[in-house]
Parts: C-alpha cells; sequence; structure tokens
C-alpha cells in the first residue's frame, strides 16, 4: 500500500472519494479516487517535484473500495477543514447544493496544492505587500469637480429623490 | 486597404494623406462584421461613435498644426471591457454588470483620447479578468484567430485575438498574472505588461490591487512602445502610480544589443515544457546570440512556489474588491427579505463560478485563523520571490523565457480542472508578484494544429527601454510577427 503524504476525502450518498499524494523516494503521485472508478492523475509539479504519470489500474495506485472507508479516515487526519458553505456565508454568496459539492472539491484540491508554502522557512522575512515602495500617498485637500448626483446614480438598480433605496433595515 | 498593417505604419500612411482615418475605421468595422461573430473578440461595437472620430480626426489632421504630434491619431482601438470609457458599456464580462454603462473615463482612455485615438469597440474577457481562456466569459467564450476550437488565452483572449485577426490597429489590456502576455503568446501577437506604477488603474475594475497593470496587445513591438508612451505617466487619481518622467520607449528601437546580459532562469526550462515551446525558445535563444546577447544561465529559486503565493494573494484581494458588488449601487440586484440575503442572492446570480471559486477561496484564506497561515505566509514567500529576481537583475539585464510551457489548448480542456487552469500561469505570474515589466512576443508555431509560440522577456522594473529594445532586435531578425492566421 502506498504512503499518503497529504490527502483530502469527502463523501457524498453514494462515494466516497479522495486524493491523496503518494511518496516514493524522491517522487510523489498524485492520486484520485471516486469509490467507483479507480483514477491516477498527473498534475504536473507539485512541491516541485515532477509528478509520475500512471494511468488505469496498474501498480499500487490502485484502492479497492473494500479501503476507502480506512483510507478515508486516514484523509481526514490530513483533510483540510475547508468548510465552503461557511465561507460562501462570509462571502455573502449564495450557492446551489450542486455548487457547493463541485466548487467545494474544486477549491479543496487548491487548497491542497497551496499547502506546500508550509515547507518553507519564513521565519525573520518581512511579509511584501506591494512591489512598489510607496505608503500614505495622499492628494491636496482641495475640492474639485466629480460625478453628479444624476451620473452617480445612473447605473443605480433602484433610486429614488436622489437617493440609492435601498431594502428596509429596521422594523 | 491593406490587412495587418502595423499601427505605426497606418499612422505614416495617414499622417501622408494616403488614407483617411474614415476609411481606416469603414475598412475595420467591415472586418469586424465579416469576422466577429465568428471570434466573439469584441463584446460591443460602437460603429457610429467611431466613425464620429474618426471624422474628428480627418478633420484635425487638415485644420490642426498640432496634431501631427499626436501618436495615435485617427488609430482605431479597442478596449479591454474592465476598462471605464464614459458612455459605453462596461460588463466586465460579469452577468453582474451586463446593464452598466461607463458615468467616467479611466485615465488611459483619457490618455488615448488626447493622443487622437478612435476607440471602436470592447474586448471579451474571462469574467472580472479572472481566467486564463476567455471561456469564463457572460458573453460567450472567443476563440483563437489560428484555430477555432482553441482558446485564445485570457484573460484579454478578446484584446489578442482583435489584433491577430486584424480588428483594430491595437488593444489595450489588463495583466494580474499574465493576462496580457499569455493570450499574446497563444494568438501571435505582442503583449506588453508595464512595471508596476507606470501605468494608472484609475477607471480599470480592481480584480488584485497589488497585481494588476494596464497595458498594450498589438501587431509588433513598435506599436508596443508607441501604445506604451500614449498610456504611461503618474496619475493623482491612482495611488499606487509612481512618479517617473514621461519616456520615449521608442527611442533605443534599432539600437543594437551586442553585450546586452540576457539570462535564462534554470528553474523555467524544465520537464513540462512542450517540446515544441523547448525548441522554438531554444533558437530564439540562439538568435539573441548571433545578435550580441550575452546568455547565461541564472537561477530564480523560489519559482515553485509562485503559484500558490499568487492565487492565495490574488483570490485574498479578489474576495475583498468584489465586495463592492452587493446589489446597492450598482448592477445586478436580487432582491431578497433582508439585506444580508438580497447580497447572497445578488452575488449567487451576479457572478460566475471562476469569480464564485475565487472569492470563496479568497475568502478562506483572509478568514480568522487562517489568515497568518495563508496570506501572511504568502506574502512573505512574495518577498523571497522578489529577491530571487533582485538577485538575477543583479547579474543580467534581462531575463528570457517561454511565456507559457505549451501553446494554446482545446476550449473545455482544462474548464472543469481548475487547478489544471491555474498551472498554465506557472512563467508569467512572478513578474506580477515582483513588479517588473514583461513583453511576450512571437517565436514559433506548433505543428499540428499550427498555433503560435510565444517568448517572454523581462526587465528589472521601470526599464521598459531596455526591455523593448531587445524584443525588437529579436524580432527583426525574424519572421515571426509576420505570420497572419488567414
Amino acid at each position: 500500500m502506498p504512503i499518503l503524504t497529504r490527502a483530502v476525502g469527502w463523501r457524498d450518498t453514494k462515494h466516497v472519494s479522495f486524493c491523496g499524494i503518494e511518496t516514493r523516494g524522491s517522487s510523489r503521485c498524485l492520486l484520485a479516487f471516486n469509490g467507483q472508478n479507480p483514477l491516477i492523475q498527473v498534475s504536473g509539479r507539485l512541491g516541485g517535484v515532477p509528478l509520475i504519470e500512471r494511468h488505469g489500474d496498474e501498480g499500487s495506485g490502485l484502492f479497492p473500495l473494500a479501503e476507502s472507508e480506512r483510507l478515508l479516515q486516514c484523509c481526514c487526519m490530513s483533510k483540510t477543514d475547508f468548510d465552503i458553505h461557511y465561507t460562501a456565508k462570509l462571502a455573502r454568496l449564495e450557492l446551489s447544493p450542486e455548487e457547493e459539492e463541485t466548487f467545494g472539491r474544486q477549491i479543496a484540491q487548491v487548497i491542497d496544492y497551496v499547502e506546500q508554502l508550509q515547507q518553507l522557512d519564513v521565519s525573520g522575512i518581512e511579509p511584501t505587500a506591494h512591489p512598489v515602495d510607496l505608503s500614505n500617498v495622499t492628494r491636496s485637500d482641495i475640492t474639485g469637480p466629480s460625478l453628479t448626483n444624476e451620473e452617480a446614480l445612473s447605473n443605480a438598480p433602484a433610486k429614488a429623490n436622489g437617493l440609492f433605496m435601498v431594502p428596509k433595515i429596521v422594523e | 486597404m491593406e490587412t495587418h498593417t502595423t499601427l505605426n505604419t497606418l499612422r505614416q500612411r495617414f499622417m501622408a494623406g494616403e488614407i483617411s482615418s474614415k476609411d481606416i475605421v469603414v475598412s475595420y468595422l467591415d472586418r469586424i462584421e465579416r469576422l466577429n461573430p465568428r471570434l466573439n473578440a469584441l463584446t460591443h461595437v460602437d460603429a457610429e461613435e467611431a466613425l464620429r472620430q474618426a471624422d474628428l480626426a480627418d478633420d484635425a489632421l487638415v485644420s490642426d498644426p498640432e496634431s501631427k504630434g499626436k501618436p495615435l491619431l485617427g488609430m482605431p482601438i479597442v478596449v479591454k471591457d474592465n476598462i471605464a470609457q464614459l458612455g459605453q458599456p462596461l460588463t466586465c464580462a460579469s452577468k453582474m454588470l451586463s446593464q452598466f454603462v461607463a458615468p467616467y473615463d479611466a485615465t488611459v482612455i483619457e490618455k488615448c483620447r488626447q493622443a487622437g485615438a478612435v476607440l471602436m469597440g470592447r474586448a471579451n474577457l474571462d469574467e472580472f479578468a479572472m481566467g486564463s481562456s476567455t471561456e469564463h466569459s457572460s458573453c460567450g467564450a472567443t476563440c483563437n484567430p489560428w484555430e477555432e476550437q482553441y482558446i485564445p488565452g485570457g484573460s484579454s483572449g478578446g484584446s489578442a485575438a482583435a489584433v491577430t485577426a486584424d480588428l483594430c490597429a491595437a488593444a489595450l489590456g489588463s495583466d494580474t498574472g499574465g493576462s496580457i502576455r499569455q493570450p499574446a503568446s497563444f494568438c501571435g501577437c505582442v503583449g506588453l505588461k508595464p512595471s508596476y506604477g507606470r501605468v494608472s488603474r484609475y477607471g480599470l475594475t480592481a480584480f488584485a490591487s497589488s497585481l494588476d497593470q494596464i497595458g498594450p496587445l498589438s501587431r509588433d513591438v513598435r506599436d508596443a512602445a508607441t501604445m506604451l508612451g500614449v498610456i504611461a505617466g503618474h496619475d493623482g487619481l491612482d495611488s499606487t502610480s509612481v512618479r517617473k518622467d514621461t519616456e520615449d520607449f521608442t527611442s533605443e528601437l534599432g539600437r543594437e544589443i551586442k553585450g546586452l546580459k540576457v539570462g535564462l532562469p534554470r528553474e523555467y526550462f524544465v520537464d513540462g515544457l512542450s517540446p515544441e515551446v523547448k525548441s522554438a525558445v531554444t533558437e530564439a535563444v540562439a538568435q539573441f546570440e548571433s545578435l550580441g546577447a550575452e546568455i547565461s544561465e541564472v537561477s530564480l529559486p523560489h519559482t515553485e512556489y509562485a503559484i500558490a503565493t499568487y492565487y492565495i494573494i490574488c483570490t485574498a484581494e479578489a474576495s475583498a474588491n468584489l465586495a463592492r458588488f452587493d446589489g446597492i449601487r450598482y448592477g445586478l440586484r436580487v432582491d431578497g427579505n433582508d439585506p444580508l440575503q438580497m447580497y447572497s442572492k445578488t452575488r449567487g446570480a451576479g457572478f460566475g463560478s471562476e469569480v464564485k471559486r475565487r472569492v470563496i477561496l479568497g475568502t478562506y484564506v483572509l478568514s480568522s485563523g487562517y489568515y497568518d497561515a495563508y496570506y501572511l505566509r504568502a506574502q512573505k514567500v512574495r518577498t523571497l520571490i522578489r529577491k530571487d529576481f533582485q538577485d538575477a537583475f543583479q547579474k543580467v539585464d534581462l531575463l528570457l523565457t517561454p511565456t507559457v510551457a505549451a501553446p494554446a489548448f482545446r476550449m473545455g480542456e482544462k474548464s472543469k480542472d481548475p487547478l489544471q487552469m491555474y498551472l498554465t500561469d506557472i512563467f508569467t505570474i512572478a513578474s506580477n508578484l515582483v513588479g517588473n515589466c514583461g513583453i511576450s512576443l512571437p517565436c514559433g508555431f506548433s505543428k499540428e494544429p499550427r498555433l503560435p509560440i510565444g517568448l517572454q522577456l523581462m526587465g528589472r522594473p521601470f526599464e521598459e527601454t531596455t526591455l523593448l529594445r531587445a524584443a525588437h532586435a529579436f524580432e527583426q531578425a525574424t519572421e515571426w510577427h509576420r505570420m497572419r492566421p488567414d
């Protein structure tokens, strides 16, 4: 059985699925498994190490369905705790159940990919917010022409009396 | 009118009185009418307004002696549909802004107007400039003019396809992680990302504010230099705009590049590079050598971390920038029982799938408990990547790399797999993280199908003049920029 160094798992009503990274010496392989059809996929490079391309059900990349519960448990230990429902709520973004399922899986893959930054030692390194060294750029405090009330409201979805109309906020 | 004429040649002929701006514009409108329905490069064309501007240019040439000095007088330009142009739609290829009409001009538009340009239409893009294929557009995908089943690159895919198919003399795009250079590479035109701070972003719909930069797409390097000369310069309306004297970016075009030090970053020439790209870029290196450039290998050791760093930073900034789309002041509104529900429903209905993914990922990496692990860490790795480039630019004047690891891919090939799509940006994102200038120019073709291959040159921040000089020397020594899709 391959050693999964990092993995994410998820489950829906029919399937147990995961993707993980198998380490073999200095090379790594990204594995994906959807509970029914074992899939082994490449993903270019990961963490700077070229991934080995492997296909179909050959070799030790194949995980029988019976193994999936155990693998999922192992995955869950290192699984990112990304919660799509909660994060979408923070972002004020309504998602359909299908979107939650698809985006949840896709974003979890991206999060797994960006995890590689954890390998770097960044102690003592200053963060870069901006490529040029400018700070506190201000303009002179003088009035000048700007959008008229009419122009500012020209794209408003609802307006009245020269104001934006919004839903009732207080009872 | 002869097609695929460069902006500068067209301008010479116009100034010499051989052709009127009206004739030029009519000829382009005719091409647009024939080709755009297939290519979908332009989302909106205002023929009436274009003809009016052309008439003004024709009059000015006769009546105003000062107009001779205007670098774009009477020249038809198209603008990526995320840059505000007074009275024109500004859709950002999003359902969120399908009805939005810009109430003011972006600074670059104002500068184009002052230079006499005819602003002819709006170019397609990935929604809010998020994407690498111009497939994520509420206006439908744009086709690659060389092969219609293939993507033109993105997010400035409409601008690149419009230049390549000769629907305009030149175009404006925006580049956050390669969005000018990558489509230029896939379509076979020139795409220039100026140094961060060189061009004002006032009026550009913000995607990732520490990375965004406006730049030109054009048929050759001289046209790119001319366009940059028009749009560059300090602007009090963009606090990231840098105080630099206006330069004539064409001044060193034609000067030899003997002794110019060109570095090949070792980490960019690795497995995974398509053999055709590798051989085209290797030949380009030989060309530079024969032009007298001194080639050496350099190292950018943190290259492998660039994509992860970029996708944390750009999504974080995008999630903040796109918070403005709340259904209150402009754009789509979907009613709800209370304001919160209205925000969620509006954003759920207005944003497309790629924008939703990025807003959610960006919200996640900034959220309480994860900020240090993702966003702050990415900003620190950004410092390391920046230092890599500073070290390399101590040794060499320019860096030479492929623009993309492979030629354009088929439509639909990567749209279901965001991570695969993100990985195509590997060679272009670093210059946005670092803020240096970069250019993509044609350097070859794949065999089957025949699709352009791009060469990327990167220069020190604010050294566009050297960058353009080297690009021009290579271009003039080769025939790649003369290849046309029809």
